[in-house]
């Protein structure tokens, strides 16, 4: 009884607060309040907390691994399609996803500019923007890639593959290679690793592929980035998918080949004011859950 | 059909000589029981064995009354989950627990059973539809309409909880969003009331008709007689029932998951966000390596979770099996209160309207559910999508019918002849009350509430390294899941068979073998039916056991065709839709996915109410 009690108190003071808060709301003086983060082990995840550096030069990553918590305003969403459903659902909400992800939801997110510089595929190129990220597939080593794997990969560093890379992401091929459909026996390709290299390979590399080569199934599976270097250890797939630098835990165990570069793009709802945010400011939203105004250039 | 099969194959294969064939038949059955006593200890073995190095590297003590968890700093604590679990759990099951109590009362003794609209005019067709209205069982429809709930996959109540009580609650939050402990506690409860429901109208039914009609012989309103008589000496399958909710609520992953806002954190407030323990290992397990101190860590959580489920297992059999209360006073053991009332007292006239009240909730939140469902999907239901050729630019669901098609048929033939055959066993042969086969049924009830993506990572390590990831990886892993219910639910079906039926045969000069085969199965088959149709639901709405198997990716229906390759089923097709979001799969064809589940579920749920028909018609 007396628990719900509290709880009805609670509720009745929480109420409360809302209201006078949402008084404050009405003037459009608010902001970003709400921060969405990832599971802490995304790749994704991993590679926006190393990459925002507050300007004493510490980044998330550092600040977390000295046992510093997220701030109370942050929470934790499992997929990139959660975080978009979350910061569509929230005017005062921001969140981060992969750059490719963001034109197939601009009906209900936008990307914001980062310390003043827009996502773009242009502006990743030229180093501007700093959120990026590699993609890389993985796999124990060169010698026992399979020819098909071999072959899967000259394709996307080739003139066609680098073309479609690069139309939402930054190809990486150095030089590129001419490319011949595959002539050997295999059947089957099996990827598995990283939700988010998924898109790249869905919408551009896979359907090209198997255009000219019809008789080759390409499994492509997203169970996530660790998953993708397990399976390669353990020779479950031809090759893991994953979307940050290969983990430490498997240096030595694995190499890693990069095939192309992403941006994270930092979103919010598509009707927020917000058209800007720095890395100070995200720094602080994420770990001592200072506000940012809607007004802030 | 299975059974008959069996059967067929036992008179082929065995010698002619009866001795020798029942033997035979006696030890196959025991080789059955066997191989689940191995899969249950199988399963719970390993996580121990996967969990122990976290007790060993962090610590016992700082593992369970850790109050941070950060892979990043390399803490592992988990009582925040601990608790936050057990609050979440004990809120949905005051509110679901008591709605789903009230509503199987409202379903037992005030359902009309039919409409009694009336319509005086002339028009035929009006006349002819009102008359066709009145034949509808509405007590029917209403129960298979709760069932129905039961069938929908988890992750449409995540995103239905988003959709309406996350964004409900907003305003109250200080932070505007909403999610949290009060959040979660609501989906859950919504998840569990078909299960409570279900099961107290099994009990409340089970009760005497002479108790109630004494009641009401003694002068007692029918309001008086039900709340007085009738439920007392139902207390203690309801409060199976509750148990058994609670263990819905303990287990449950991917809805909790969209709705708690996952930091850990103590539940000290209505929208504090938290994580609980099943939801931990969702979160933080895509990406742990094998042999990390996280991987243990997540497994050792698994096996706290696995504790707990064995302990409200364990309080299912505290739970006395006759009603032992002093003429009636305490009642509504599922809202915890105690309500004692004046002999002629109002009291049961009042609950007579709260069960009422809450039964029409229940009506209006599944009207809402479905109706989100189909009105968010059917616009999106189109001939190319449903059947069309798959590409990876143009998914459509042709490749994951077939996945899930496959994955029931592979499942099935394991699983029932396994499970059956372990059930006869235990019920036939088995010493009746022994020891071990009393805790052998405890890790059986314990493994089905095990968290599936445990099964995921067991199935990914044993079914994946043996015949990579594939169709057939998943479907091991499902027998692995559906393998408890089934004993269970045979079990269940071969004790009902009265032990008369099976004298008699043996007075008939019948062998036990032949008992079994022309007497005990064909009577218990209504119940073993229904129990794979169950099965069957719960295979089609796996998500988190099969994402770790048999892949979550698209593919084209060529490749389908051969259960050697990966294939997403419909589930994890859904889930696929809302996890990542891309030009070609997204929201339109998430919910198109659901409708499609929601039919399936419906059907299947037809298929047990046909079948509970047939029985009844019998008797």
């Amino acid at each position: 009884m007396k628990k719900k009690f509290l709880a009805l108190g609670m509720a009745a003071a929480m109420s409360v607060t809302a209201v006078g808060l949402m008084a404050g709301c009405g003037n459009g003086s608010d902001g970003i309040t709400v921060a969405f983060t990832r599971p802490s082990t995304s790749g994704t995840y991993g590679a926006f907390n190393e990459l925002v550096v507050n300007s004493e030069g510490k980044s998330i990553d550092e600040a977390r691994e000295e046992g510093l918590e997220f701030a109370r305003n942050v929470q934790t969403s499992q997929e990139t399609g959660n975080v978009i459903a979350d910061v569509s659902a929230a005017p005062n909400g921001l969140g981060y996803i992969s750059l490719g992800s963001v034109a197939a939801n601009t009906d209900k997110i936008k990307a914001v500019k980062v310390n003043g510089v827009e996502a773009t595929v242009a502006n990743i190129e030229s180093g501007d923007y700093k959120l990026s990220r590699p993609f890389n597939f993985v796999y124990p080593s060169e010698e026992g890639l399979s020819d098909l794997a071999k072959n899967f990969i000259s394709f996307i560093e080739s003139a066609e593959g680098q073309e479609l890379v690069n139309e939402d992401y930054i190809g990486q091929a150095d030089p590129v290679v001419d490319y011949t459909p595959y002539a050997g026996t295999e059947k089957t390709l099996t990827l598995t690793g990283s939700t988010s290299v998924q898109p790249l390979l869905n919408e551009f590399i896979i359907p090209a592929f198997k255009e000219l080569n019809p008789g080759i199934t390409v499994n492509c599976s997203g169970t996530g980035s660790g998953q993708g270097e397990t399976d390669a250890v353990d020779g479950k797939n031809d090759m893991g998918m994953i979307s940050r630098a290969l983990g430490s835990d498997y240096e030595g165990r694995l190499v890693s080949h990069t095939i192309a570069l992403d941006g994270i793009a930092v979103i919010v709802q598509k009707d927020v004011k917000l058209s800007n945010v720095t890395f100070d400011q995200l720094y602080d939203l994420y770990m001592n859950g200072t506000a940012i105004p809607f007004d802030a250039e | 059909m299975q059974t008959e099969n069996v059967v067929k194959q036992k008179k082929r294969g065995a010698p002619n000589a009866g001795k020798v064939r029942n033997t035979m038949a006696k030890y196959l059955f025991f080789v059955c029981a066997a191989m689940s006593v191995i899969a249950v200890f199988g399963i719970i073995g390993y996580i121990l064995y996967a969990g122990i190095p976290a007790f060993r590297d962090i610590g016992f003590f700082k593992f369970i009354f850790g109050t941070n968890w950060s892979h990043d700093a390399g803490v592992y604590g988990i009582l925040p989950m601990i608790v936050s679990t057990i609050v979440v759990t004990l809120g949905a099951i005051l509110v679901g627990g008591t709605v789903g109590v009230f509503t199987a009362i409202f379903l037992v003794f005030w359902c009309p059973d039919k409409f009694h609209l009336r319509y005086n005019g002339n028009n035929k067709f009006l006349q002819k539809t009102v008359a066709c209205i009145n034949k509808i069982n509405l007590r029917a429809v209403f129960d298979q309409v709760i069932k129905l709930l039961a069938g929908i996959p988890s992750v449409i109540f995540g995103y239905f909880g988003i959709a309406f009580i996350v964004s409900a609650f907003a305003g109250a939050d200080v932070y505007g969003i909403g999610k949290g402990a009060l959040s979660s506690a609501l989906v859950l409860a919504i998840m569990i009331i078909p299960t409570v429901t279900s099961l107290s109208k099994n009990a409340l039914e089970a009760v005497p008709q002479q108790y109630y009609e004494g009641a009401l012989a003694m002068g007692n309103t029918k309001a008086q007689a039900v709340f007085r008589v009738v439920f007392p000496a139902a207390r203690s399958g309801v409060i199976s029932a509750l148990i058994l909710g609670i263990g819905r609520a303990v287990g449950e992953t991917m809805a909790v998951n969209m709705v708690s806002g996952g930091r850990v954190y103590f539940p000290d407030g209505l929208f504090t966000p938290i994580r609980t323990l099943t939801t931990n290992i969702a979160l933080e397990f895509a990406d742990a390596s094998r042999g990390s101190t996280l991987f243990a860590a997540l497994f050792a959580t698994g096996f706290v979770l696995l504790v707990i489920v064995l302990i409200i297992n364990l309080s299912v059999n505290l739970v006395p099996k006759e009603f032992k209360g002093k003429r009636g006073n305490k009642v509504l053991h599922g809202a915890r209160e105690e309500v004692v009332y004046e002999k002629k007292g109002l009291i049961p006239e009042i609950l007579k309207y709260v069960a009422m009240v809450f039964a029409a909730l229940i009506v209006v939140i599944l009207a809402a559910l479905i109706l989100f469902i189909l009105i968010q999907g059917i616009p999106n239901l189109k001939w190319d999508f449903l059947f069309g050729e798959s590409s990876h630019q143009h998914p459509s669901l042709m490749p994951s019918f077939i996945a899930t098609l496959y994955t029931i048929l592979i499942t099935l033939a394991i699983a029932l002849p396994v499970g059956i055959g372990a059930a006869i066993y235990l019920v036939e042969y088995a010493k009746p009350g022994s020891k071990v086969v009393k805790v052998l049924r405890t890790f059986v009830d314990t493994l089905s509430g095990v968290p599936s993506i445990v099964f995921g990572l067991f199935g990914n390590l044993l079914f994946v390294s043996l015949f990579g990831y594939s169709v057939w990886a998943g479907s091991f892993t499902m027998v692995l899941v559906v393998l408890p219910t089934i004993i269970r639910s045979t079990e269940e079906a071969l004790i009902a068979v009265p032990v008369s039926l099976r004298e008699a045969s043996y007075g008939l000069g019948a062998s036990k073998i032949r008992t079994i085969f022309k007497i005990v199965l064909p009577s218990a088959f209504p119940g073993i039916a229904t129990a794979t149709i169950l099965a069957i639901g719960r295979i089609i709405g796996e998500s988190a056991a099969l994402i770790y198997t048999s892949g979550m990716l698209i593919t084209t229906a060529g490749a389908a065709a051969n259960p050697g390759n990966m294939a997403p089923t419909l589930t994890v097709f859904l889930y696929m839709c809302w996890a990542e979001p891309t030009n070609y799969l997204g929201y339109d064809q998430a919910y198109a996915t659901a409708v499609v589940l929601l039919i399936i579920a419906a059907l299947l749920n037809l298929c047990v109410y046909l079948i509970e028909r047939r029985v009844k018609k019998k008797r």
